[in-house]
């Protein structure tokens, strides 16, 4: 049967539950093995990601990355962040000057665009029409 | 816009300003190339719903899989790349409608591409929906006239028919559709001629023809051209019965023409195995079958209640080497009420419209064709299928009576009649006259190779004669004593 990294990292996770250090490591080696024999090596990062997503789901924290025309600081991040309902964000800070003004926040499947920049792209299109 | 008016809007969006933040759906572009996309993200993600790819460039959800969510995209997608961000619209894909197409030549995505003025409006409709259901459609009454004599006589199109033009490559197809456009000047039917994969010198041939003629004004063409993506060419058509349906809606009466249906099938089966969808016959997707039907299901012709338009297709096949039992030709004549069969061999012996007669068929035009040509045309299919036979039995024969020698000669002057040059279609009250004197014999007597020439001397008269007689046969009325006037105004040309 062909796993998905989704599967994969499911299965890696409930087997690792309760387990001692020691076992969580012999549970990675036969995962390991596993994943060569499956000829799986390349799907490592996309394992990674749904692990670290399962991890952050079950701490309740979400990963949020906001993008700022000049870089804000950590405490107006967290501003931010909480604003917009995150209370327990893991903040990865990007500049991108072109923005402007305003931020724009992302977390794994949502935007919240409140960049000057689109705000100013929306009044030249309707400008235009 | 004049620029104390310009200043003024840009004042007002200045002052109504507010830091609002918009919220969208996304996805990462994990795979593009070949104008398809793969996307992981895009959990609520709809079909058919429209995505937002960076640089403005538009794509449709056509695959959702666990993982990720497969789309095409349309327009320039060179500058997408792996990691970017997708946004979900959260609208199914929809083009913008309105009176101003008409006259214009349009994308799918219903932009002009005709150099003019760039098109708005407020209205849109979703390219794919389901078609009007049993309870909102009526048979099928008013014709639809193309101006051919051998298809309003044998294989009439009622508004609300959907009737398969089918043959080779260089049989006339679309010269049969672009006539048919040509005849609906002044004729309350507006046209959209559908070009997929076309060749674009093609498509500058038909607009300019179509300019020539004063037929523009109640056409629009949508132009998928054969450098466009498969997924422009997917939704071409589809796009075309959209703006139908605007028009339907209004009550209008609309004749499509999806030319063709053969390389619509090739763009979707080229982005189903892109999609990595299953192959089946030839390659082509197991739901090639209702990429088909659920397009012709939208020509109907709807009831008094529901507005009274009506939709009528002219989908084109090609056919290779005359094959018609192929999979998308069979599948296409199993969905429409009929077929227009247009044969080579009967191109290269002159008769064009190369109609083979014995092959094409009308299932329920012959309800809204008009009296004085039922009239006319019963006789007409009998006397062309009677000719045939002798004809080819007259092969081996020399020696013929009188009476099959008479058929013989008669048919040949029908089928002389029934050809007729591209871009010159009959008004309906000629066509009645001249197939009333061929089939009754007035035209025994005329040398085979003057019955042209007859012909337009004969049409001339009856029009500077009796202009009230022909409106009358226009208007479908028939009785004796127009079918007498009609008799007396032959004999006093051929006594002329």
């Amino acid at each position: 049967m062909k796993l998905n990294p989704r599967q994969f990292a499911r299965a890696y996770l409930e087997s690792c539950e309760g387990q001692t250090v020691k076992q969580i490591e012999h549970i990675t080696a036969l995962f390991l093995k596993k994943l060569r024999i499956a000829r799986g090596w390349k799907q490592i990062p996309a394992i990674i990601a749904h692990i670290q997503r399962y991890a952050d789901e079950r701490e309740g924290v979400t990963p949020l990355t906001i993008v700022t025309a000049r870089g804000l600081g950590e405490a107006a991040n967290k501003k931010i962040a909480d604003s917009l309902g995150f209370k327990k964000a893991r903040i990865t800070e990007q500049v991108q000057p072109e923005l402007v003004g305003g931020f724009i926040a992302r977390t794994v499947d949502t935007i919240f665009d409140g960049s000057l920049k689109t705000q100013l792209q929306h009044i030249k299109k309707h400008l235009e029409s | 816009m004049k620029t104390d008016q310009l200043i003024e809007t840009l004042k007002k969006q200045i002052s109504s300003f507010e830091g609002t933040v918009q919220t969208a759906e996304v996805g990462t572009v994990v795979e593009v190339g070949d104008g398809i996309a793969r996307m992981t993200g895009l959990q609520k993600c709809q079909a058919a719903e429209m995505l937002e790819f960076p640089g403005g460039t538009l794509g449709m959800a056509l695959n959702l899989e666990q993982e990720t969510v497969g789309a095409i995209l349309f327009g320039e997608y060179k500058h997408i790349k792996e990691g970017d961000t997708v946004k979900r619209t959260g609208r199914i894909l929809s083009i913008p409608v309105g009176d101003a197409f008409l006259g214009r030549v349009v994308n799918p995505l219903g932009e002009a591409i005709d150099g003019g003025a760039k098109l708005t409006s407020d209205t849109f409709y979703p390219i794919e929906k389901i078609a009007p259901g049993v309870m909102t459609r009526e048979p099928v009454t008013t014709p639809v006239q193309t101006g051919l004599k051998a298809i309003d006589a044998m294989i009439p199109i009622g508004r609300g028919q959907r009737e398969l033009i089918i043959g080779d490559r260089q049989t006339g197809k679309t010269a049969v559709a672009i006539d048919t456009i040509i005849n609906q000047k002044g004729k309350n039917l507006i046209c959209i001629y559908v070009a997929i994969g076309q060749k674009e010198s093609k498509i500058a041939r038909i607009v300019a023809k179509l300019k020539e003629e004063g037929a523009m004004d109640h056409t629009i063409l949508v132009v998928a051209g054969a450098s466009d993506s498969a997924s422009l060419n997917f939704i071409a058509p589809y796009a075309g019965s959209t703006l139908a349906e605007y028009f339907m809606d209004k009550g209008k009466d609309v004749l499509v023409v999806y030319d063709d249906l053969s390389k619509h099938a090739w763009a979707y089966r080229e982005i189903s195995l892109l999609l990595r969808r299953p192959p089946g016959r030839e390659a082509y997707p197991g739901d090639v079958f209702y990429l088909h039907s659920r397009l012709l299901e939208r020509a109907c012709r709807l009831n008094k209640e529901n507005g009274g338009g009506s939709i009528t297709a002219l989908p084109i096949i090609e056919t290779q080497a005359g094959d018609v039992t192929a999979y998308i030709p069979t599948n296409v004549i199993s969905i429409t009420d009929g077929q227009i069969y247009l044969e080579s061999d009967l191109f290269y012996r002159g008769i064009r419209p190369a109609l083979n007669v014995g092959l094409s068929v009308s299932r329920v035009g012959s309800a809204a064709q008009i009296k004085p040509m039922k009239k006319v045309a019963g006789k007409l299919r009998l006397s062309l299928a009677q000719f045939r036979e002798l004809e080819s039995f007259a092969q081996f024969a020399s020696d013929l009576d009188g009476a099959t020698k008479q058929q013989i000669e008669r048919g040949a002057r029908i089928v002389e009649v029934l050809k007729q040059l591209q871009f010159e279609p009959m008004p309906v009250a000629d066509q009645v006259a001249i197939l009333y004197a061929v089939t009754n014999g007035y035209l025994d007597t005329v040398p085979l190779n003057e019955v042209k020439k007859w012909e337009s001397n004969f049409l001339a008269h009856f029009n500077s004669t009796t202009s009230e007689l022909a409106s009358l046969i226009a208007g479908g009325t028939w009785d004796d004593k127009i079918e007498n006037q009609l008799k007396e105004v032959i004999n006093s040309f051929k006594e002329a």
